[in-house]
């Protein structure tokens, strides 16, 4: 009996790790998305109209700055079509710029702690 | 019956491990005991004794006091009656404590005594030091149910699958000068936490859409750093910022870390690992998790940077614990840039950054930020010592496992496997009710990490990330059952699997000792530069003694001996503690022990030559050498003057330019101090 409760168990989990792909969870449901991009240059102005312009050109989406962060990089929203196809391809437009250090998605972490059916 | 044999056996067994330093000493090599060694011996107790045990062959035809009258003639010893333990067995005096080893000479000399079956060291032990506390103690049905389920904090003390807290609490219990970042949903202020916060900060903003839907307590960042719940209702499950989680109830995880990390002993409830350090809320997790940019920022805030927006941190975290984390979502999966950079700075400041290996029940080089350099990562482990192979994530990026638990959801097991710590009943907004629960993960096998993290910084601390991460890796102990060792990682075929579960006792044992292990000169001082003066090209010198010396009581392992630096090649180092060649190392030195270093300089350039001996254990030890070839004129080889003018220090008396250097080293902070005051 206690095997079997513990292969059902074994199974549920396995069930659960498939259906629970981690998505680029966007901020704001799908119609936007966070990211974090940092420049090479320390003293890019983060907000010009002329950068926001030129950030949305590469990710052929809007951009809204939203503030500073920690460790020189800024974060931004990208809104318009924001599935994933659309959001990895901003992401691989916004990294290969020449003033850009990096750019990522501000993904969601979660705490590790097991939870089979969501009771306490 | 037999269960209780085994349970005996196996604390024999640990027993016996203990002691095992003390009786290899010095057996493959000849070491000097050093005069001091001699006299702190005497000075420890629990190095020492004043007693000993003899058992004689026959039964006795005399009284106890008698024979060992008998025997103390016969061995040219004074030893007085104490009383008998049976019939053949008799304690004995000795006039003064001595130290364990001459205690165990003396047994063995008596022992040699034909009427003698066997004499020992009346060893002195002491209680391992358990807290009163009713969840610390195995078999009380602590939950308060009528399920009749055995609830305990059974990862503390169980003897296959805990951390062998008591025998660490033996050594400390923990400072208050140690803090703890709990990154996490926020921590409540439970009764068992009392006077053990520091100002924490809520980092969680507002959702790009204006809402407050993560941070779930209807503003934005601000230093409330309690936990407002983070349940998910069927309705929210799944939709718009919860669109990747599923229906919950709040966990209260935040404070189920800190409780686990350092809940007041000795209060009636349940006991932390560390009963004195502090802990910092950093609370960055809300509804659905918490973003990079949050948790990145409140990392750095915890150690005292400078964040936009948010009120200077009066503390300084030394332990970064993070039960948090993600899929990566790069290819080759990759610690993001965002968070490799937040950990770098955090272990810049000094700090260890502990992590959950995660519970993707995959390789761990996919999670973040367990895949990220210099963190201590860490899976989960289960009561009986094996790896939680139903959920921890494992590989080489595990630094090694600790409890973590598992909950099978039916009555007979509900909670029982878990890890107990501080919660709260509710099950959205917090009750404060000050109760307790049962949960499990990866998350509390970092949590676990940390509070040993922390106890060893109150024995040593000035352990750095590195030396704390080593340390944990090198006192591990493998599970006891062979069965699941090697690559087979339970239910996982093939994965190597990091099985190695910490030991908490033997963690800050070792942190402790890298305190007592020094390098000496020949006068037997402290030594932090060992200069040769000038010599000719290509002439050896003759060589200078430095003494590693193990002032521990237990022997440490010594890895190498190396020459860094810019002119490595102008020095050698050898030692003859070290075992035959061709490769000498790792060697063994025993408690107590010394072994000498012979370092030669052999100028190989004009002008100063420096290089550094590095005697490398569970922690480097430095002390840098000093030389010069003759002097240049052209300067051209590096690294004497400074450069620009071509500066020379003739030399030809064995006057030593290193020691001019300096000289002007020390000078200088005068000659700024008075520029200032002018």
């Amino acid at each position: 009996m206690k095997l079997c409760s513990r292969f059902f168990f074994a199974l549920m989990l396995v069930l659960a790790s498939i259906t629970g792909c981690v998505c680029a969870e966007p901020r704001t449901g799908h119609d936007a998305a966070q990211i974090i991009v940092k420049f090479r240059e320390a003293n890019t102005a983060p907000a010009t109209p002329a950068l926001l312009k030129s950030l949305g050109d590469s990710a052929k989406m809007k951009v809204r700055h939203v503030r500073p962060m920690s460790g020189g990089a800024q974060i931004y929203i990208l809104t318009g079509t924001v599935d994933d196809p659309a959001l990895t391809e901003a992401m691989k437009q916004i990294s290969a710029r020449p003033d850009v250090e990096y750019a990522e998605m501000d993904r969601k972490l979660k705490p590790q702690k097991e939870n089979a059916n969501g009771q306490k | 019956m037999v269960k209780n044999n085994t349970q005996l056996a196996f604390v024999l067994t640990i027993f016996c491990a203990a002691l095992a330093p003390h009786f290899s000493h010095a057996q493959e090599h000849s070491y000097r005991t050093p005069k001091w060694l001699q006299q702190s011996l005497v000075a420890r107790a629990a190095q020492s004794t004043d007693r000993l045990i003899v058992k004689f062959k026959s039964a006795p035809s005399a009284s106890g006091a008698i024979r060992v009258k008998a025997l103390a003639a016969s061995a040219g010893q004074s030893l007085q009656h104490v009383r008998s333990l049976g019939e053949q067995v008799e304690v004995m005096a000795l006039p003064a404590s001595i130290s364990n080893a001459e205690a165990r000479k003396l047994a063995q000399q008596i022992q040699t005594d034909p009427n003698v079956e066997y004499a020992e060291p009346d060893y002195k032990m002491f209680p391992a030091r358990t807290p009163s506390d009713p969840g610390f103690s195995p078999g009380i049905d602590f939950d308060g149910s009528a399920n009749n389920v055995l609830v305990s904090q059974w990862y503390l003390s169980n003897p296959v699958g805990g951390i062998n807290a008591p025998a660490a609490w033996d050594l400390t219990t923990g400072s208050a000068s140690t803090i703890i970042a709990v990154v996490d949903t926020g921590i409540l202020h439970h009764a068992d936490l009392s006077g053990r916060e520091v100002t924490g900060y809520d980092f969680i903003g507002p959702d790009g859409n204006g809402t407050f839907d993560t941070a779930n307590d209807g503003d934005g960042r601000d230093p409330d750093a309690a936990d407002p719940g983070n349940w998910i209702t069927s309705s929210e499950a799944g939709t718009g910022n919860f669109s990747s989680c599923r229906r919950g109830d709040s966990d209260f995880h935040g404070t189920h870390v800190a409780g686990i990390i350092a809940a007041n002993a000795n209060n009636g409830n349940v006991a932390g690992i560390d009963w004195a350090a502090k802990v910092m809320s950093v609370r960055v997790l809300g509804k659905c998790g918490g973003y990079t940019s949050d948790i990145v920022d409140g990392m750095r805030w915890s150690v005292g940077m400078a964040i936009a927006g948010v009120q200077a941190n009066l503390y300084r975290a030394n332990i970064v614990n993070l039960s948090l984390g993600i899929a990566s979502d790069s290819h080759p999966p990759a610690c993001s840039n965002t968070m490799q950079s937040a950990i770098n700075d955090v272990l810049a400041r000094g700090a260890s950054v502990i992590v959950s290996a995660g519970n993707g029940r995959e390789d761990a080089a996919n999670s973040i930020p367990a895949n990220c350099a210099g963190v201590i990562s860490v899976g989960a482990s289960l009561i009986d010592g094996q790896f939680a192979s139903t959920y921890s994530n494992f590989g080489s990026q595990v630094t090694l496992s600790a409890p973590g638990g598992l909950i099978f959801d039916i009555p007979s097991d509900f909670g029982q496997n878990g890890i107990l710590s501080i919660n709260d009943l509710g099950l959205t907004e917090p009750l404060n009710d000050n109760k307790t629960a049962s949960l499990y993960g990866t998350s509390f096998s970092s949590a676990i990490v940390s509070g040993i993290a922390s106890l060893m910084l109150s024995v040593n601390p000035n352990l750095t990330p590195a030396q704390i991460k080593a340390i944990l890796q090198s006192t591990a102990r493998l599970p006891s059952r062979p069965s699941e060792t090697g690559l087979d990682c339970g239910l996982i075929a093939n994965h190597p699997c990091q099985q190695y579960v910490v030991d908490a006792a033997a963690a800050v044992t070792a942190a402790s000792n890298l305190l007592l292990l020094k390098i000496f000169d020949s006068n037997d001082q402290a030594v932090s530069l060992l200069s040769f003066g000038t010599r000719a090209l290509n002439d050896p010198s003759p060589s200078q003694t430095l003494i590693v010396r193990n002032s521990s009581a237990t022997s440490m392992q010594i890895e190498n001996v190396l020459i860094t630096g810019a002119h490595s090649d102008d020095f050698t180092a050898s030692t003859t503690c070290a075992n035959a060649s061709p490769n000498p190392f790792p060697f063994t030195l025993p408690a107590g022990a010394d072994c000498d270093i012979a370092v030669t300089f052999t100028a190989k350039g004009n002008n100063v030559r420096t290089a550094n001996v590095v005697v490398v254990s569970n922690v480097d030890l430095s002390v840098a050498v000093s030389g010069a070839g003759p002097a240049s004129a052209t300067n051209n080889d590096g690294g004497s003057s400074g450069g620009g003018g071509g500066c020379t220090i003739v030399n030809d008396q064995g006057f030593d330019p290193a020691l001019l250097l300096l000289l002007a080293a020390s000078a200088l902070p005068l000659c700024r101090r008075r520029y200032a005051r002018s």
